[in-house]
């Protein structure tokens, strides 16, 4: 009847839903293999092997100091994922209580959360990386921080609106009239009733996340060399467009497919978890 | 010759069969009202009679309107149809009406479609017709939202006339509105149709207002009509079961003996709570939402609260429930009077005082299993019983309340609206409270399910005898379970007594309308009857 009430077989009848998550499975499945291992070493140079085409050796060929593109493709994913995974993670922990902070709370402090949030708002994720490098040098780590950072005010900013509106719904008063506090009402109703949002908005963060990590390693300011990264891979490839123009299309379709994928997946979560959308069908 | 002749209509959406076979005549300038319970097909048929349905709606059957086939009309000819034809009139006025533009300009459009005015021209037809539905001190450059309820409903009648249609439906035209407002838009509907020789089709849930307004009535169930009889006998001689049940169910009184008089146990005295309105330039304003309200409440006895939207009703059952701060005023409680800022004294007025809302979807978390919430106020208790003697708390509560104990591990959308205000009455008495308020209990309720909540309420006061504090604006609900009445109007209590009393003398001219406006479905069959 209602969205609670999904089974497994009706959830894949989403097409979006399916083809994105079968998508972003695939890439995580990939980032979890490289883990173990890739059929190359990523960082190993061989100039001998240098811009090769596609071989039994090296299915996708190597690059100019002769690294197997496709070892360095999947070690890229597994760079990139936990990058924006992090990211998204930090921005949960730090942006969901403090929404939920101004919202329960009211005010004059409700006030001042916000406005700091605004304030982060205003800074973009590159902004922030140039700062923190300024700061702690270049690195994955502060590439993460800088994401990170960037993904606190869009969560508090979602929590905030959403546990505002219920804060007058009859439930919520209801658990008010059974003496509950403000922290126990938050965590028993307003927490596990704005889930779906929180859900559908860390897919969308984690595909920024992606697209942003890239970009700063494109510029340097991300994951640092030898570590393979997709956006490394198209900064060292624009050179050889001309010559080598797989260089630059493996990692680009890499971005791309994770990105679209994460993108499918939150659009299909978006209408499976929203009562009022039950009926479209993607 | 009949106006319109909808012919073994059937409707299904989605698989789902919504009309199965109605058969329907209506007469030129015959009223007829059709009323039946919420999922019976009633706004269906209007749908269909207006080609609105949805797009995936199957249909199969004729409507014959004027010796044309509406089933086998193309959308352009419905176009023309709707509006020159067939008016229609909605419940919720304000959604009926563009927000964005002014109401004579809306009126002025119909005319401009239909008859092919200029603008200048409609818009002194829509002013002319301003003044016949009772607006004549209304502008026509007026938007909705600074009109009233009542306003935005006489221009959507104004709009649903201004062609002079053979047929105007009416779909629940008056349930959003006030009592007396309900009262005065029947009266002029009626009026309008009558003017201009139109059929009238009424669609209520409420038996009464379609026994004193049509000639003829139908009885809809389940997606088909089951009798139709003149007005003026039907309730005499009503042959289906079913509407015998729903005219039982809408005259229902629950038996309860009258409560011993005893001394008051909650006073609330001198309750004032006032909104600020901030303005930037100008001094703040006040608006009064109670002022130097006082009441009494002794156990085991059913007061009623009573008056229309806005006077303050929902505003002073909060400062009851110690949810928002009185700015002057007190709470007594067996004696002691409360200090509400002090989160000891609010968890002791909640133990004693616990709360039943209006909506029954709205007032359960539908993330939490029913029996979660039902045991959630033992949460008051400073030492919280085990989760074993919760479980076992909540089945006894349950039975009480006339459901099996397997329904604590249901989720509010597997249940019914009668059932959820059946739990809902679980929450609130599970810690033993001496006073219930019961928020418009029944209002979201259909007939039957009403007359069963009602014979409950009367139950669970006999077995533990709790306090009700009823906000209604229904007085024979309030005539049916309460011993006292408070009326309410602007914030202020006008006038307090035995409800028998009030209701039988009024001395104040606000209960006089109140009482002269409600239907009673007992009374209005006596008079058609000897009529």
């Amino acid at each position: 009847m209602t969205a609670h009430s999904f089974s497994v077989s009706r959830l894949f009848h989403h097409r979006s839903f399916a083809l994105g998550s079968a998508m972003t499975a695939c890439v995580i499945l990939v980032a979890l293999m490289a883990m173990i291992g890739t059929p190359q070493d990523p960082t190993a140079m061989d100039i001998a092997q240098k811009m090769q085409g596609p071989s039994e050796a090296h299915w996708l060929g190597t690059d100019r100091y002769g690294r197997d593109v496709l070892s360095m493709a999947m070690a890229g994913a597994t760079v990139s994922l936990a990058v924006s995974f992090a990211a998204v993670a930090f921005g949960i922990a730090f942006g969901v209580p403090l929404g939920l902070f101004a919202a329960m709370r009211g005010g004059a402090l409700d006030e001042a959360a916000m406005r700091i949030s605004d304030f982060i708002f205003a800074f973009p994720a590159l902004i922030t990386a140039i700062m923190l490098r300024e700061i702690f040098g270049p690195g994955a780590l502060n590439a993460m921080l800088a994401i990170g950072i960037f993904n606190v005010p869009v969560f508090a900013r979602v929590t905030y609106g959403a546990a505002l509106s219920m804060q007058t719904r009859d439930f919520v008063v209801a658990a008010r009239l059974s003496g509950k506090g403000e922290t126990r009402i938050a965590v028993d109703h307003i927490l596990p009733n704005i889930l779906p949002l929180l859900i559908v908005q860390a897919t969308i963060q984690l595909s920024l996340g992606i697209l942003a990590e890239a970009a700063l390693s494109y510029i340097g300011l991300g994951v640092q060399p030898p570590a393979p990264s997709w956006g490394r891979m198209l900064n060292d490839a624009q050179t050889l467009m001309a010559v080598a123009p797989r260089l630059a299309l493996v990692p680009g379709l890499c971005i791309v497919f994770t990105v679209l994928g994460l993108n499918l997946l939150g659009d299909g979560l978006r209408d499976l978890l929203d009562p009022r959308l039950k009926r479209r069908r993607g | 010759m009949s106006l319109i002749a909808l012919r073994n209509l059937r409707c299904s959406i989605d698989d789902d069969a919504v009309l199965r076979g109605v058969d329907l005549t209506i007469a030129p300038g015959e009223i007829v009202g059709l009323v039946g319970e919420s999922g019976s097909g009633k706004s269906m048929t209007a749908l269909a009679i207006m080609g609105l349905l949805p797009d995936q709606a199957r249909t199969t059957g004729h409507i014959m309107f004027d010796g044309r086939d509406l089933c086998a009309c193309d959308e352009a000819t419905l176009c023309h149809l709707r509006g020159a034809e067939i008016g229609l009139v909605f419940q919720e006025p304000m959604t009926a009406l563009n927000p964005l533009q002014p109401v004579g300009e809306q009126i002025a459009e119909v005319f401009m479609l239909h008859d092919k005015m200029t603008h200048a021209d409609a818009l002194d037809r829509a002013r002319t017709l301003m003044d016949r539905v009772g607006l004549k001190d209304i502008p026509a450059t007026r938007y909705p939202h600074e009109l009233s309820g009542g306003q935005r409903q006489r221009v959507v009648i104004a709009m649903a006339v201004a062609c002079r249609p053979k047929l105007i439906i009416a779909d629940e035209p008056t349930s959003a509105l006030d009592v007396t407002t309900q009262a005065q838009i029947l009266a002029m509907l009626k009026e309008l149709a009558v003017e201009n020789k139109a059929a009238l089709l009424l669609i209520s849930h409420d038996l009464a207002i379609v026994a004193s307004m049509a000639d003829r009535i139908a009885v809809m169930k389940d997606g088909a009509i089951v009798e139709t009889g003149e007005a003026a006998s039907f309730f005499g001689s009503m042959q289906h079961p079913y509407s015998r049940a729903l005219y039982e169910a809408s005259i229902h009184r629950p038996r309860r003996a009258a409560a011993p008089p005893q001394t008051p146990f909650f006073i609330a005295q001198g309750c004032t709570r006032l909104y600020r309105k901030a303005r930037l330039f100008r001094p703040a304003e006040t608006l009064r939402g109670i002022e130097a309200v006082s009441l009494t409440v002794a156990r085991g006895e059913s007061v009623g609260l009573v008056g229309e939207s806005g006077s303050g009703k929902s505003t002073l059952a909060r400062a009851l429930l110690g949810l928002d701060p009185l700015h002057s005023g007190t709470l007594i409680l067996d004696g002691v009077p409360l200090k509400l800022d002090q989160s000891s004294d609010r968890r002791h007025l909640r133990r004693k005082v616990q709360l039943v809302f209006q909506d029954p979807y709205a007032s359960f978390d539908p993330r939490r299993a029913i029996g979660w919430s039902i045991a959630e106020p033992l949460a008051l208790l400073d030492a919280p019983p085990s989760l074993a003697a919760q479980s076992e708390m909540v089945a006894e509560l349950l039975r009480q309340v006339g459901l099996s104990s397997d329904f604590a591990t249901r989720y509010p959308h597997q249940m019914s609206g009668g059932q959820r205000q059946r739990a809902a009455l679980a929450r609130a008495l599970i810690i033993q409270p001496e006073l219930v308020v019961l928020d418009e209990p029944v209002s979201a309720l259909d007939v039957s399910v009403r007359a069963q909540i009602l014979d409950l309420l009367a139950v669970l006061q006999e077995k533990t005898g709790v306090a009700y504090l009823l906000i209604t604006h229904d007085l024979s609900l309030l005539r049916a379970v309460t011993d006292r009445v408070f009326v309410m109007e602007k914030g202020r209590i006008v006038e307090q007594g035995q409800t028998d009393h009030i209701l039988a003398k009024p001395e104040n001219a606000y209960t006089r309308s109140l009482i002269a406006a409600a239907p009673d479905l007992a009374a209005i069959v006596a008079a058609r009857r000897s009529a």
